[in-house]
């Protein structure tokens, strides 16, 4: 039985079944030969292999059952086998070409690393809660919204202590109600003093928190008895380790607070921040920290319901719904509020979240969270373009290898191989990509967060165990992405005319793929430029801010003097004699007292205008007023329109004077000269006189940076009906603010040794939190940007400047044929520009279809800025060009005889 | 001895088709062939069950096998030792001469008393 020779390609396995058929006839067919040689006849000598073989048929299952598990087991090694063969081999084709791989490594771990380091910013504002508390869904925030107009406003996080003592005592859905306010407190005295940021918290918080302690133990209830409570303190883990060399047998401690003894009773376990995200140093009984501040004696701290000044939190009891929490929550602080007035009385509170955009009440940290979740989805769009990239980098390096891979089609390289091949190149180019990325995002992440994302307390490294396994994934889409379509190309490659034709011949659907490639990409980074061309914007304009007062050479200077023990009258001769010391430091313009300051704080008083029956109102309220001293404007930088400032001569026993905003002047005296016109503060005050308008200053901001002009005024602290006690000096400087904080310091503990803290600040420092979320956008969207657009010319070029090489043949020929240099490189520019026109249009229809959501993250900046949009496009057609013009060259330089002979 | 119905012990074939393999790799028949000229005759061993040895053993991985064309220009699947098949085969031999030794050892002394009992009478 003579078979057929047969030619069978490595790789490809014929069914078990035909094998052992094959096997078995082989054995039958040379035995009976040999029977036959012995002189069998034919016919008997097949029966007689037959016999002694036994059971063909039998022997058939039993060989085949035994092959296909031998098969099955062998394949899995197998798999492994190849995997690292194909490893090797794309290892070593990458190390044939250094700049392929070296391009395509960098522009994937350069995206990579974008996605780590915002995965990591985006994992801790927006996604995971605060560390340390246990069961963090229970815990809730309270927020009060109250109706203005037929509408619930904005909730607000602050509410007053009695508020508070409602929502603990009346809500059975609630296991817990703590309050907290943050403060500033002095940690030590005299030059060694520093500024510690300390949370007051109520009795149960840490209860509530339900963690351990690291060292020591938490304050209880029992330690933060009405009014005084007893001074002891928790340290955070970082002060514990920064400020107190990590000391063991730090329990038991003093520290002075404010001037004040606290006994350190324990430590909190490393990362832990409370409910918010910003670093705290330590915290204090409420009724403690409230006495260090200087609150004792004041009895509206824990009686006025207008004094709201504490963050309310709360956890919900087992089994207890958030809806119906917050029906008690609302009715409780209603009843509570019934004989107060409407406003509050008809107030909703809210519970959010602590996780996610609410995970701090602040209003700036969710603004910075809903940007930072923006710039997550930007990286993921940089991850795109790259992938896109590496793709058309692929593709133009198989098209160069097509010759290659059409001979192993041809000598039986399965085509499941082949592919294999392709993605195990591009799965090694994303792995090596990975690991570059994730370098960077180490070092790029943390430099985002001490610039940009200062105001949160950051103890994980950049690279932890959730961006890793972000990275993973991450790292396998890039892979999947930028080899799926030279995959699907590959797969279409025909074998025979791939080996007639040369690389020339091939490539036309091809190119079109890379030119959809390519479109993708100069529209993503349009649409990312674009994007931080209104966030630079947004800066500028932010930048650009009338402030009304001159921030950039002030310095607020502010010390607690409560805390030493020293009395009224003591706090006000210091802060005179403050004044005067500091008017004599080199560098000093003007300097003055002030009580409230813009941005920091100000008092509303109802006012009185001989002559006006109705006083006009604004939606924010007010009038609202500073008291100052001389020299006070001046050190604010407030523009003078008309009149004067104060003087020295504006003092007690003195006629009563005002400085009035332009805005409250035009408001109260419209089309008259206010200029000595009177108004009196505080009517319900029968003994209130009547203030002399003397001068008028241009608008300045009370509170925001965003913010319509309120009517304020200034009136001198020693004309007050109350004496007061300046709470903030503030200097200017003829140059930069920082250099006098020393000498500021200095001065002032030169007058008495034993302050607590000296905290002066520059006043921009104050201001500045406000602005940080543009600040962050425009940063990293300028980054993403820029390195969108490097990536898609890097594209562009390559894209060109293979196209120019398969068509070099074309080009000699028309050079031949009389083309001249100028009109070939017009054609290949052409090409790219094109490609560049469409790209800009796609991605500014992208911004255009996004502006609605993109324009309330901006700064006054419509997402519709015709000037950031033709930047945009212009930078990108530019770009393109020049990308497109090296190749162009390059054609225009063909020499016509070489390139026809190279074929 | 008569072969054809001496039931060998599956240890014992796969030992023999090792050794049959030792020198040169062999298909199946050639392995079937050796056996038979070696023993003379003596173990007759259904063609079957060497198949089955043999792809048992390609299982193990003690041998692998290779489509090849023999001298006549027929395709015959060849089989080899692989460097595991030449440990086994090495362990094996040793542990079966032992074993036949100690069985021929008994049988020796059997011999011996039933002589004795011959002589008694």
């Amino acid at each position: 039985m003579a078979r057929v020779p047969q030619f069978r390609l490595h790789g490809r396995e014929p069914a078990v079944g035909n094998d052992v058929e094959a096997e078995i006839d082989f054995h039958l067919t040379e035995m009976a030969d040999l029977l036959i040689a012995q002189g069998w006849e034919p016919n008997a000598a097949r029966q007689e292999a037959l016999r002694q073989f036994g059971s063909v048929e039998r022997a058939r299952r039993v060989l085949s059952r035994i092959d296909s598990q031998t098969r099955r087991r062998t394949r899995r090694f197998e798999v492994l086998g190849d995997l690292a063969q194909d490893v090797r081999v794309g290892f070593r084709g990458l190390l044939r070409q250094p700049t392929f791989a070296l391009t395509a490594v960098a522009t994937l771990g350069l995206a990579i690393g974008a996605n780590a380091a915002m995965f990591g910013i985006v994992d801790r504002l927006l996604l995971r809660p605060p560390a340390h508390i246990s069961d963090p869904a229970r815990v809730q925030r309270v927020t009060v919204a109250r109706w203005l107009d037929g509408r619930l406003t904005e909730p607000w996080s602050s509410i007053s202590y009695p508020a508070f003592t409602y929502l603990r005592d009346g809500v059975p859905s609630f296991s817990h109600v703590a309050a907290v306010d943050g403060a500033t407190l002095s940690l030590g005295l005299g030059a060694e003093a520093r500024r510690v940021r300390a949370e007051l918290a109520t009795g149960r918080f840490f209860e509530l928190v339900g963690t351990r302690p690291a060292l020591g133990r938490f304050f209880g209830d029992q330690e933060d008895q009405r009014p005084n409570g007893t001074a002891v303190a928790v340290l955070s883990e970082a002060l514990w380790r920064t400020g107190f060399g990590a000391d063991a047998q730090v329990v038991g401690r003093k520290v002075i607070l404010n001037g004040r003894p606290f006994e350190i009773v324990g430590v909190t376990p490393r990362g832990f921040t409370g409910l918010g995200l910003a670093p705290v140093d330590m915290w204090v009984p409420f009724s403690a920290g409230g006495m260090a501040l200087g609150r004792a004696g004041n009895h509206h701290t824990w009686t006025q319901r207008g004094w709201q000044f504490i963050e309310a939190v709360v956890r919900l009891a087992e089994g207890a719904t958030v809806a119906r929490a917050a029906e008690e929550a609302a009715s409780a602080y209603q009843r509570g509020h019934a004989d107060y007035d409407e406003f509050e009385a008809r107030a909703r509170p809210t519970l959010t979240a602590i996780t996610g955009a609410n995970a701090s009440a602040d209003p700036l940290h969710a603004a910075e969270a809903r940007v930072a979740g923006w710039l997550f989805g930007v990286t993921l769009l940089v991850l795109l373009i790259a992938s896109a990239n590496v793709s058309n980098l692929l593709l133009a390096r198989g098209l160069a290898r097509r010759a290659e891979l059409a001979l192993r089609t041809a000598l039986g390289a399965g085509r499941w191989r082949l592919g294999r091949q392709l993605a195990a190149e591009s799965g090694l180019l994303a792995v090596l990509g990975a690991g570059v990325g994730l370098l960077l995002a180490q070092g790029a992440g943390g430099l985002a967060r001490r610039s940009l994302l200062a105001g949160t307390a950051w103890t994980e490294s950049p690279v932890n165990g959730r961006v890793l396994l972000v990275t993973i994934a991450v790292t396998a889409f890039a892979a999947l992405l930028a080899g799926l379509l030279p995959l699907v190309r590959s797969a279409r490659t025909d074998a025979a005319g791939e080996l007639r034709g040369s690389a020339r011949a091939a490539g036309g659907g091809s190119n079109r793929l890379r030119i959809g490639l390519l479109l993708v990409q100069t529209t993503l980074s349009t649409a990312l430029l674009a994007g931080a061309g209104l966030f630079l914007r947004s800066v500028e304009r932010v930048r650009r801010i009338d402030l009304g007062i001159d921030a950039q050479h002030a310095l607020a200077v502010g010390v607690n003097l409560t805390g030493i023990g020293a009395t009224p009258e003591q706090a006000r001769e210091f802060y005179r004699q403050a004044v005067e010391r500091l008017a004599t430091v080199p560098g000093v313009e003007a300097v003055g007292p002030i009580i409230g300051a813009p941005f920091m704080s100000n008092s509303s008083e109802g006012v009185r205008v001989p002559g006006l029956d109705t006083m006009p109102r604004l939606p924010g309220g007010g009038p609202y007023y500073f008291r100052a001293g001389p020299g006070t404007l001046e050190a604010l930088g407030v523009r003078l329109l008309r009149g004067r400032l104060f003087t020295a001569g504006d003092r007690a026993g003195a006629p009563p004077v005002a400085v009035v905003s332009d805005r409250m002047a035009r408001l109260l005296w419209p089309g008259k000269d206010p200029i000595g016109r009177c108004f009196v503060a505080a009517p319900s005050d029968s003994a209130a006189p009547c203030r002399e308008v003397v001068g008028i200053v241009a608008d300045l901001h009370r509170q925001e940076l965003d913010e319509a002009p309120f009517m304020l005024y200034f009136t001198v602290i020693d004309q007050w009906s109350e004496p007061g006690v300046p709470d903030q000096i503030l200097v200017r400087a003829k140059g930069s603010p920082e250099e006098l904080i020393e000498p500021v310091r200095r001065a002032l503990l030169e007058l008495r040794s034993d302050l607590p803290y000296v905290n002066a600040r520059p006043y921009e420092e104050i201001i500045a939190p406000q602005s940080r979320s543009w600040r962050l956008g425009a940063a990293m969207l300028t980054g993403f940007g820029t390195l969108s657009l490097v990536i898609a010319a890097m594209g562009l070029y390559g894209v060109l400047s293979f196209a120019v090489t398969q068509r070099i043949r074309e080009f000699g020929i028309r050079t031949a044929l009389g083309a001249t240099p100028g009109r070939l490189i017009r054609g290949v520019v052409a090409g790219g520009v094109g490609v560049a026109i469409a790209g800009v249009g796609l991605g500014l229809v992208i911004v255009a279809a996004i502006s609605g959501r993109l324009t309330p993250l901006l700064y006054r900046t419509t997402a519709g800025d015709p000037l950031v949009l033709a930047s945009a496009a212009l930078i990108v057609l530019l770009i393109g060009a020049i990308a497109s013009a090296v190749p162009a060259r390059r054609a225009a330089r063909v020499d016509p005889i070489g390139a026809l002979r190279a074929e | 001895m008569p072969g054809a119905d001496l039931d060998l012990l599956r240890g014992t074939l796969d030992l023999l088709v090792l050794r049959a393999l030792a020198a040169d790799p062999q298909h199946g028949f050639g392995v079937a062939r050796w056996i038979r000229q070696v023993t003379h005759d003596d173990i007759r061993i259904e063609d079957a069950a060497l198949y089955t040895s043999l792809h048992r053993l390609e299982q193990r991985g003690a041998v692998k096998s290779e489509w090849a064309t023999t001298p006549n220009n027929r395709r015959a699947k060849y089989y080899a030792l692989t460097p595991a098949g030449r440990r086994a085969l090495t362990q094996e031999s040793a542990r079966w001469t032992a074993y036949a030794a100690a069985v021929f050892r008994v049988l020796k002394t059997q011999r011996e008393a039933i002589r004795l009992l011959e002589q008694m009478g």
